[in-house]
């Protein structure tokens, strides 16, 4: 399990539906973060090879979506597999 | 990992997450600290390795593990944002294949020695050619990567120790020309403004840089800046149509090369327009022609008159940019406060010091610096190019701290201070980076060490610099790299030896906007893997031993990189760096410190040249009583003015034509970093690209019959490349774009790059070339 805090800046004019788009994707879940601009997003997936495809390929693509940056990534798991 | 623990996690993300979307605002950093403890896990302040931006991180280590990394909410200027290479820096630590044990290469293969018989044999070989064949015989090549302390170092022993210039780094193909643009207009190195400028400036002007991918830290405070003030004007001026065009209000796209004609041609229409600030130009700025080798006066007059080549239907038909385009942008520039930002699109040119002074004369022109907001900034690609490399003076030609080696009292200064013979400092500038390269495939250099960089893959004109490196031959030049990884470089190498990587050592990183930061050590490194500074800390000594070098020159002064820091900041006293202010102890304490900072109670400073900011106008030679606050003196400049730099339009050192009718254009991608040394380690960083790739305009692919993933053979006057075609809107017809981040042999780009250099910042022109294309 991977488990990445991001946050996607937005354009203001679409905020709340690119908010409810964002909450179709698989694995991802969004939250307030009280800024017009920017989305909370939470990405849990099975390794951090989908959750990086997460962002990259889905949510990057999302239309309203300027941005996406990931600011908190936990590689616990990773290196319990490597140990 | 269990659910409680998961839990725990997701709070954590989400913490951050909002933590940092909040700006660091402390409101919301409290929520944070409302997470439950996490006991297993420490936090400590540090500093991202990656480009030079300098995001501060905290690293999450457990014992020798480093578990986590976040950004940092409470950093003045990143506030915490970071990007996805930096997320994957633990990972990239904990790489299983990190250097542990020196090699030697014994018979073509390499073998592990010892650290005494590594270190020992490493000093006689430097010895021995230092007495055969002289100080000069001897090279050091160094890195933006290395810390502040150890490129100090090693400059130390070298210019000051052993007695050559020949101490180069690879800043030299990323800075030098910014460098010589912040030099001859200015006086001294270095911006005037900050990352503070982007939220109050009115247009911002991206200029060869493609900040959405190669800084997009600073890229997303420009959107934010942009959401927070619509009226924002946002200019890209690139022949490609890189990311950052997207938030762009004018696109200026010219024939790579030929851009020197579109800032002439916007320092025409502002000046025509009477747009330009008369009474800014009158106190604080000169306007000179270089003829038969010398600057001459020629007043504003005569720049009025030199510009009148430059009107916007001429440049067009030299750029290729449409008039109108010119004539909106010099408008727009004049819609300040204007802050530019540029990077090697400017600076990776034969012609790189020029068009970083016509950068520089837009902003004069129209007093466009020295207020909030407003300044002509030049970001950098190394996390630590400005504060280990530039600021340390460790290349060819300069001493610490703006001080130059050809002048006898700069030269004298570094001799006392640093104990050196009297007169060991040579005045003639070393071999610059291609040079020393060169001089190493001539065997003139006998003997080579390379530390925390990747030149086997980063050099320009690759061929001639691989056989220089490794090539077997009698009487060999000995090299010795240090480095984390194996690289392509490495495995051309006579001895390797395994260091420290960032989080294993502690040491000063210097950025983009002057501030200082340290990355303290976390953890061990893996193996017997040692920091670049205790290596040349006990090279140096045993070149005392030797004879080589004066005893007790540095044998015994030094212990750790505190010691040296101490007498880093001596060096930078009374200069216009003066950052005796800045402690060891506020480093660790404060998120890093701008330059100038001379008192301990100084704040550090945002704008240079300007009173009232820059500690350098209140005391000192360069104090002025008369001014009043807000006013801008640049005191380092000839009579304390500016130059205006009246410089040829003159396009690249290998234009297209017949048979190489393609213009190569080089760079990065948001993923990757340089030589992909570190990168390539993180599995989901290098899926994000798992090949190499160029870029192909639509209509030069319909041309030629190429669609995207077809093999393509790019081949140049110098050496060939073999890439998948991605057919795209990016690069403007007839140019084509190839990142330089993969090893493997038919992606190394660099064997078909130029190695022509500007002729005053020696740095090479890596953003252009001629080049044929085949469909293979």
């Amino acid at each position: 399990m991977a488990i990445v805090g991001a946050f996607a800046r937005v354009d203001t004019d679409t905020t709340a539906l690119c908010r409810a788009e964002l909450e179709q994707l698989a694995g991802v879940s969004t939250f307030d973060i009280n800024d017009a601009d920017k989305v909370g997003v939470l990405i849990e997936a099975d390794s951090l090879n989908e959750a990086h495809d997460t962002i990259t390929k889905t949510i990057r693509s999302t239309p309203g979506v300027l941005g996406v940056w990931p600011v908190y990534v936990n590689t616990e798991d990773e290196q319990e597999k490597q140990d | 990992m269990d659910n409680s623990r998961r839990e725990f996690i997701k709070t954590s993300a989400m913490a951050s997450v909002a933590t940092v979307a909040a700006g660091g605002s402390s409101a919301v950093a409290e929520k944070l600290k409302e997470a439950p403890a996490d006991s297993s896990v420490q936090w400590t302040k540090s500093v991202c390795r990656f480009c030079g931006t300098g995001c501060g991180v905290m690293i999450g280590h457990n014992g020798n593990q480093i578990v986590a990394l976040r950004g940092d909410p409470g950093h003045p200027t990143t506030k915490g944002l970071v990007c996805a290479k930096s997320l994957f820096l633990p990972k990239i630590v904990h790489s299983k294949d990190r250097l542990k044990v020196p090699m030697l290469r014994k018979d073509g293969k390499f073998v592990p020695i010892s650290w005494d018989d590594a270190m020992e044999l490493m000093a006689d070989k430097f010895a021995k050619a230092i007495k055969k064949h002289g100080p000069d015989s001897v090279a050091y090549y160094g890195s933006g990567q290395a810390m502040s302390e150890e490129s100090y170092l090693c400059n130390r022993l070298f210019k000051g120790g052993i007695g050559t210039n020949n101490v180069e780094g690879n800043p030299r193909l990323c800075m030098a020309s910014a460098v010589g643009g912040y030099v001859s207009t200015f006086g001294k190195d270095e911006p005037m403004g900050c990352y503070d400028d982007i939220w109050a400036a009115n247009t911002i002007f991206l200029v060869g840089s493609n900040t959405a991918e190669c800084h997009p830290v600073i890229f997303d405070q420009i959107l934010a800046a942009k959401q927070a003030k619509r009226s924002l004007n946002i200019m890209v001026l690139d022949p490609r149509k890189s990311p950052v065009v997207s938030a762009a209000r004018v696109h200026l796209n010219p024939i790579p090369g030929y851009d020197l004609a579109v800032l002439h041609s916007m320092a025409h229409c502002i000046i025509r327009d009477g747009r330009h600030d008369e009474e800014f130009i009158g106190k604080n700025c000169q306007f000179k022609i270089v003829k038969d080798g010398k600057p001459i006066n020629v007043g504003l007059d005569g720049y009025i008159k030199f510009l009148e080549d430059f009107t916007p239907e001429r440049a067009e038909m030299v750029s290729g940019v449409p008039a109108e385009k010119i004539e909106e942008a010099a408008k727009l520039f004049t819609y300040g406060p204007t802050m530019s930002i540029w990077t090697m699109g400017l600076n990776q040119r034969t012609r790189g010091v020029w068009a970083n002074n016509l950068m520089h004369n837009l902003h004069l022109i129209t007093g466009n610096i020295g207020k909030p907001g407003a300044t002509p900034f030049s970001m950098t690609g190394q996390p630590n190019a400005c504060g280990g490399v530039r600021d340390t003076g460790s290349l060819c030609h300069i001493l610490p701290y703006g001080r130059l080696v050809k002048k006898e009292d700069h030269r004298k200064q570094m001799e006392k201070l640093w104990g050196s013979k009297p007169g060991i400092i040579k005045s003639k500038p070393g071999l610059h980076t291609v040079a020393m390269f060169r001089a190493l495939g001539e065997d003139k250099i006998k003997a080579m060490v390379m530390l925390t960089t990747n030149p086997g893959q980063s050099m320009p004109n690759l061929h001639p610099v691989r056989d220089a490196i490794g090539k077997p031959r009698k009487d060999k030049p000995f090299i010795v790299v240090l480095d984390s990884y194996p690289t392509r470089t490495t495995e051309i190498a006579d001895l390797v030896l395994p260091a420290a990587m960032w989080s294993e050592k502690t040491g000063v990183f210097g950025m983009s906007e002057r501030r200082y930061q340290i990355h303290p050590q976390v953890k061990k490194a893996p193996g017997m893997a040692r920091s670049d500074f205790d290596i040349m800390l006990e090279f140096a000594g045993r070149l005392e031993d030797k004879g080589a070098v004066k005893k007790g020159y540095i044998k015994g002064k030094f212990k750790t990189t505190d010691d040296v820091w101490d007498e880093m900041r001596l060096a930078s006293r009374d200069t216009p760096y003066d950052f005796m202010g800045i402690t060891r102890e506020r480093l660790y304490k404060e998120r890093g410190l701008r330059w100038p900072c001379p008192t301990e109670d100084h704040p550090g400073t945002a704008r240079r040249f300007v009173k009232g900011d820059d500690p350098t106008l209140d005391s000192g030679k360069y104090a002025d009583h008369t001014l009043a606050k807000g006013d801008v003196k640049f005191y380092a400049a000839p009579n304390q003015r500016a130059v205006v730099w009246l410089r040829p339009a003159l396009g690249p050192a290998e234009p297209t034509d017949k048979e190489y009718p393609f213009v190569l254009s080089t760079g990065r991608v948001l993923e990757h970093w340089h030589t992909g040394t570190m990168t390539m380690k993180a599995e989901e960083l290098r899926r994000a690209y798992p090949h190499c790739f160029i870029e192909m305009n639509p209509k030069d692919a319909r041309e030629m019959n190429v669609r995207s993933g077809d093999m393509i053979k790019i081949t140049s006057r110098r050496g060939e490349a073999r890439i998948r075609a991605r057919v795209v809107d990016m690069p403007r017809p007839g140019m084509v774009f190839v990142p330089w981040h993969w090893e493997d042999k038919d992606s190394l780009i660099n064997f078909v790059c130029t190695d022509a250099f500007d002729p005053g910042s020696k740095q090479p022109e890596f953003k252009i070339c001629a080049v044929k294309l085949e469909k293979i």
